[in-house]
């Protein structure tokens, strides 16, 4: 059935190629739906409890979402300059989708002068002499609410937050920020450094990188992937094929994201590289196959351009049919492992990049095969079984001799290897800080890390304290909560500063009391504190306290990105905040960018999980496909090795664990496996024509090594394009990645077949697809009691024998342990006298057995037995079956048992 | 009569907050032929609004100060105001607080004389001493938590402004004359923490129903209605609701009158004197014998 799936393409070229087109033109028709989307929503898992309790808090006190322009001049506080600057708030404020700008030019002084109070503008409009922008320097930074909070603390830096209105519409961001960029640009002279800072900004400039990526990483992907192939087949036939399956799985993919609604993020910007690169590696174990297959057309005495190119493929599809089915959905299980992702950024990407290997797997099984047989090389290179040459060549010849002489000391220097790479890993972080996504040399990051040095971080979080009691927070006890609130936060020492009623009202309490520092402190009463509030508009509270005095909000600035630090210290201030707030209250610690760092916890949980299910898939996999729990378990081993590896490269070069780099693991585990595959599948070929499990190994890793060698190169080089990206998540995942296909390269050449001598497979597809003669094996004494599976399996862990007429299976005198079961055609048992007479002693057929004694005992043959017609016979050897003991001890005691019952009839 | 520089202008000093602009009202809708006497000249029409309704030097009145944020969230503020124009033209104005609780018997007192500066002083009960002076320089303030600034309290003094027509326009299908105000000079925009303004005036009675406060670039960011307008007599008129809306910190106050008398009993000189707030005494009812007689929101004179 597989045969017929693979062949397709071949023999229903039309039918194929139609499917092709006309899935084509459907994906064309999801193009136009296609979005891109930077927004932070997608990196907030759905799940989270504080979403509600954030869009709660930023309905009553006000979006934390605001952009700051910020401005610095050695030389701000003059009439020139702050007239500028007066110019620059206005023409933000003029913006149509400005709600408000905050800054020195709207900002209310409070403050005490002799015998009287002053609440007022510190500027209305930009003083026109020296000595009036000297007051209103000095008027700004006498106000502790203000300073690093709008104005640096030597003066030279000021803030203007711009508020903007709720929008929605996918190209706002991108909108805002050109217009905001347009004003500032228009101030830029004016000053020695302005720029903004926020959502905008951040979105915008997400937005920008992603399309260079789209533009850059996968044609650079394509031509790497290009020359790798070129290089080692110097087939240009096989280099265009990848090509043009990758090309036709994105389109797929493509359209299928624009008809889901899946829009491109900044992960799925990597998604064309991906497929290029990940795709190719079944195109290039194809072509590979396609040569070891017209190797052996040409030893086959196959002639004729065509009829080489048919018989290779069929050898081909033969040889591969399972482990391209297999590797494909290995693949697609490491990709989808995290479609259940909480986090909408990893989840679109599992889904997107699945349906890719899916698609990618699709079109390599109809259209490659198709190709090869059409258009594919003529001339083989090298004969079957021989040793590769160049890189493949020494990776054989190196891992050969150190598996050869030195197996046990590989193993433990593999063994305490990881080890220490398991120690190395343990040092990970996690970050989901959005602004850890883009590169450090970025003026972006620059601008923020300024923004937080003059004033404060522009990252913000509320602490919500609620009661069931309106005007509560006209209480001084209460107000007191907040002042020991904050108290506890600055000795926390993480975060830049916060502010609250509490600091309003202390400022005023100060004021009235002649400016003394002993006076910044909450009101003695309830009505003090009213009375004192009358000085502030409602606008200049609303941050900070409910319309009803019921909720007061402590606003928090940072400019943490470790997320696992952030976490720490927020669930400390969490339960401290609880604490101090008191059972009366009830409190709420959220912001976007707490809720963003949060779900890197779920991305840590959810990468644990997402690897546990992928091995334990694959391992189920690979036990059922190879029947044998053994060799599932061992197939993991050359996985799990290169990503301990990772890991540890990860903790020891300080790559903290993000959306990007955390996926590595299950995606590169999905694709390592896939050597390993190959391997197996090939091992599991070659141990049905010998008996020697280590030459059978030698085999398999010198038709294996070509494919692996140039698929992993291909797949690192593939992946080393992401490097280019302009995100630090896709460069590091891009890094880590194409270390982990190189760590592959060493796990499948050289762990591989040390750990697969050890075991025999039998293929389960083997066992279903075997074509017997079911009357004469189910009549067969040597099968008696066992199930049709059980026969099957049996027949596959023996040996097959094909005999032309006239030639010896057993030569009477010498010793032999083999035991044959006659399949087909019919061998007589002769037995020569010592004058060279000969007698026929018996006539076997199909279902016979013979050679039963030499099995049990080593003896001398008794007798020869030769073919009289074309003989097809299992052999089943003692010594193998000593082996296969270990392996299969169910069924070779069954055969044991039934050989046990034809000696006893015999005798 | 003419008036002369100063009493024009201790006559236009007027609050807002008490519907201080006289207006002519007339039935919604109805057509109304324009105010006979005024010339379409833009400062005739509004010396003549003055003129016509700014001729009570008492006004007592009871009002509901209603706060409304962005989201609509409301609370309600209870406060008694007081209006007196001495004989010397000084203008002498006290809000009291009465509720809630907490701000109970909080003052403000505000004086205007002949020059452009004002002196304001704040009384807080809870606070020791009580008595605060305030800033000479309010422009741009609010007051006491409304969206009303002191000068916005104050009509402006005519002579200090350039008026121009820009056109008439209808509200209600009611034809309103709109004049646009410029300070006059530098000084005079130095009393102000906007621009220019746009008054809408009735084209009947010469009421101003709505003033629109600009900025320096021209931009709207404040709006003064006023609403429920309540003849006091043949040509006076007075709102017993007014509205300001800040448009940049989307908020506003509306202020409705709930009683109001025009008396001379009810705003004794005393009342003004700080003396006066710190015996607590502006927390006791000024004249129970005439509050009994007072009529409701509307006016009554004595």
């Amino acid at each position: 059935m597989l045969q017929t799936l693979f062949l397709l393409g071949v023999e229903r070229r039309l039918a194929s190629l139609l499917f092709i087109v006309l899935t084509t033109l459907v994906a064309a028709l999801g193009l136009p739906y296609l979005a891109v989307d930077t927004g932070f929503g997608r990196m907030i898992a759905d799940a989270d409890p504080g979403k509600q309790a954030w869009l709660q808090t930023a309905r009553t006190f006000g979006s934390d979402n605001r952009t700051i322009v910020y401005v610095r001049d050695e030389t701000l506080w003059t009439p020139d300059k702050l007239a500028a600057l007066e110019r620059l708030h206005h023409a933000l404020e003029a913006l149509p989708f400005v709600e408000r700008v905050d800054g020195v030019f709207n900002l209310r002084s409070i403050r005490g002068v002799a015998g009287g109070i002053e609440a007022r503008p510190i500027m209305l409009e930009a003083p026109r002499d020296q000595a009036g922008a000297d007051q209103a320097r000095e008027d700004a930074l006498y106000n502790p609410l203000v300073v690093r909070n709008l104005v640096s603390p030597d003066g030279r830096a000021v803030a203007l937050v711009v508020s903007v209105r709720e929008n929605d519409t996918g190209d706002f961001d991108r909108a805002a920020y050109r217009d905001m960029e347009a004003v500032v640009e228009r101030a830029r002279p004016a000053f020695t450094e302005v720029f903004q800072i926020g959502p905008p900004r951040i979105n915008a400039e997400l937005t920008a990188s992603l399309y260079r990526d789209l533009m850059v990483l996968a044609p650079t992907s394509a031509a790497l992937l290009v020359l790798t192939i070129l290089f080692f087949f110097r087939s240009f036939t096989a280099a265009l094929i990848p090509l043009l399956t990758a090309g036709l799985s994105i389109l797929w993919t493509l359209g299928m994201m624009g008809l889901a609604g899946i829009p491109i993020s900044i992960l799925l910007a990597m998604l064309p590289s991906l497929v290029v690169v990940i795709g190719s590696t079944e195109d290039v174990h194809m072509v590979a196959g396609y040569y070891r297959g017209l190797a052996e057309a040409q030893a086959g005495k196959v002639s004729g351009a065509r009829a080489m190119r048919s018989a290779a493929t069929r050898i081909m599809v033969r040889h591969l049919g399972v482990p391209t089915i297999l590797t494909v959905l290995t693949t697609v299980v490491g990709f989808s492992s995290n479609a259940f992702s909480p986090l909408g950024l990893i989840r679109d990407f599992a889904i997107a990049s699945a349906f890719a290997v899916l698609a990618n797997g699709l079109i390599t099984v109809l259209l490659v095969p198709m190709l090869l047989a059409w258009f594919g090389p003529r001339v083989a290179r090298g004969l079957p079984g021989a040793m590769p040459g160049g890189l493949p060549g020494a990776a054989v010849r190196t891992f050969g001799a150190l598996r050869h002489r030195y197996s046990l000391v590989v193993l433990v220097v593999t063994a305490m290897m990881c080890g220490g790479f398991v120690w190395q890993a343990s040092k990970l972080y996690v970050t989901n800080d959005p602004m850890t996504y883009f590169r450090g040399d970025r003026p972006l990051v620059h601008d923020t890390e300024r923004v937080q040095r003059d004033l404060s971080g522009v990252k913000v979080f509320y602490i919500t304290l609620r009661s069931r009691s309106p005007k509560a927070f006209l209480e001084p006890a209460q107000l007191e909560k907040l002042v020991e609130i904050q108290a506890f936060i600055e000795k926390q020492g993480l975060f830049d500063r916060s502010l609250s009623l509490a600091d309003h009202l202390a400022l005023v309490n100060r004021e009235f009391n002649g400016g003394k520092a002993e006076a910044w402190a909450v009101p003695a009463t309830r009505n003090l504190v009213a009375q004192y509030l009358l000085f502030f508009h409602r606008s200049d509270l609303s941050p900070y306290v409910s319309h009803d005095f019921s909720q007061a909000n402590i606003v928090v600035r940072h400019n943490v990105s470790d997320s696992r630090r952030l976490n720490r210290h927020i669930a400390e201030l969490r339960e401290a905040v609880r604490h101090f707030a008191g059972p009366d209250l009830q409190t709420t610690v959220t912001g976007e960018n707490l809720m963003i760092n949060a779900a890197a916890d779920t991305l840590i949980g959810g990468q644990i999980e997402a690897l546990g299910i992928v091995l334990a898939v694959i391992f189920l996999m690979m036990s059922l496909m190879f029947t044998s729990l053994k060799g599932g378990l061992i197939a993991l081993v050359p996985s799990v090795i290169p990503i301990i590896l990772m890991l540890g490269i990860m903790g020891l070069l300080g790559i903290p664990l993000n959306p990007g780099t955390a996926m590595v693991a299950v995606i590169a585990i999905g694709i390592a496996i896939d050597g390993t595959i190959h391997l197996f599948s090939r091992y599991n070929a070659l141990c049905r024509t010998t008996s020697n499990y280590d030459e059978a190994v030698l085999e398999t890793v010198k038709d294996e090594a070509l494919p692996v060698v140039a698929t992993s190169l291909a797949l690192a080089l593939g992946f080393g394009v992401l490097l280019l990206s302009d995100f630090t998540v896709v460069a590091q995942f891009g890094a880590l990645a194409a270390a982990t296909m190189l760590f592959s390269v060493f796990a499948n050449l050289l762990i591989t077949p040390l750990v697969m001598s050890r075991i025999r497979l039998v293929g389960l597809y083997d066992i279903l697809a075997m074509s017997m003669q079911r009357e004469v094996l189910e009549k067969s004494p040597l099968f008696h009691d066992m199930t049709n599976y059980q026969i099957r399996k049996a027949i596959l862990i023996s040996e097959l024998r094909e005999v032309p007429t006239g030639e010896l299976l057993v030569e009477q005198g010498t010793a032999g342990r083999s035991m044959y079961l006659v399949l087909s055609g019919e061998l007589d048992v002769v037995r020569r006298a010592g004058d060279g007479s000969e007698r026929v002693l018996a006539r076997l057929g199909p279902g016979q057995v013979f050679g039963e004694i030499g099995y049990i005992r080593a003896t001398q043959r008794t007798a020869d037995v030769r073919a009289v017609t074309p003989v097809t016979a299992l052999c089943f050897d003692h010594q193998r079956m000593a082996k296969d003991l270990r392996f299969f001890p169910h069924i070779v005691a069954k055969l044991n048992f039934n050989i046990s019952r034809i000696l006893g009839e015999r005798l | 009569m003419k008036l002369s520089r100063h009493g024009l202008l201790l006559a236009v000093l007027q609050l807002a907050l008490c519907a201080g602009l006289p207006q002519v009202a007339r039935a919604a809708g109805a057509a109304t032929p324009e105010a006979p006497a005024v010339k379409r000249d833009a400062r005739a029409l509004m010396e003549a609004s003055v003129r016509r309704h700014q001729h009570d030097p008492y006004v007592y009145e009871e009002q509901a100060l209603i706060l409304i944020d962005a989201a609509g969230n409301r609370s309600v503020r209870k406060a008694r105001f007081f209006l007196r124009v001495e004989a010397d033209r000084r203008m002498r104005m006290l809000l009291v607080f009465d509720d809630p609780e907490e701000v109970r018997g909080v003052a403000l007192l505000a004086e205007r004389g002949a020059a452009r500066m004002a002196k304001s002083a704040v009384y807080l009960p809870a606070l020791a001493g009580g008595m605060v002076t305030g800033s000479a320089d309010t422009r741009g303030s609010h007051f006491l938590g409304t969206d009303f600034a002191i000068e916005d309290l104050v009509v402006e003094a005519t002579e200090d402004w350039n008026y121009r027509i820009e056109g008439t326009r209808e509200i209600g299908r009611v034809p309103h004359w709109v004049v646009r105000a410029e300070p006059r000079d530098a000084d005079a925009a130095a009393t102000t923490g906007h621009g220019a303004r746009r008054h809408w005036l009735r084209k009947d009675t010469l009421f101003i129903v709505r003033t629109d406060y600009l900025d320096r670039r021209g931009r709207l960011v404040k709006r003064q209605s006023w609403r429920d307008l309540r003849r006091i007599d043949a040509d006076s008129w007075r709102a017993d609701m007014v509205l300001m809306e800040d448009f940049r910190e989307q908020h506003k106050t509306l202020v409705k009158v709930e009683r109001r008398v025009l008396s001379q009993d009810y705003v004794p000189a005393a009342l003004f004197e700080p003396a006066w707030l710190q015996a607590r005494r502006h927390l006791l009812p000024v004249s129970p014998d005439a509050a009994t007689a007072a009529a409701p929101a509307g006016g009554a004179r004595n």
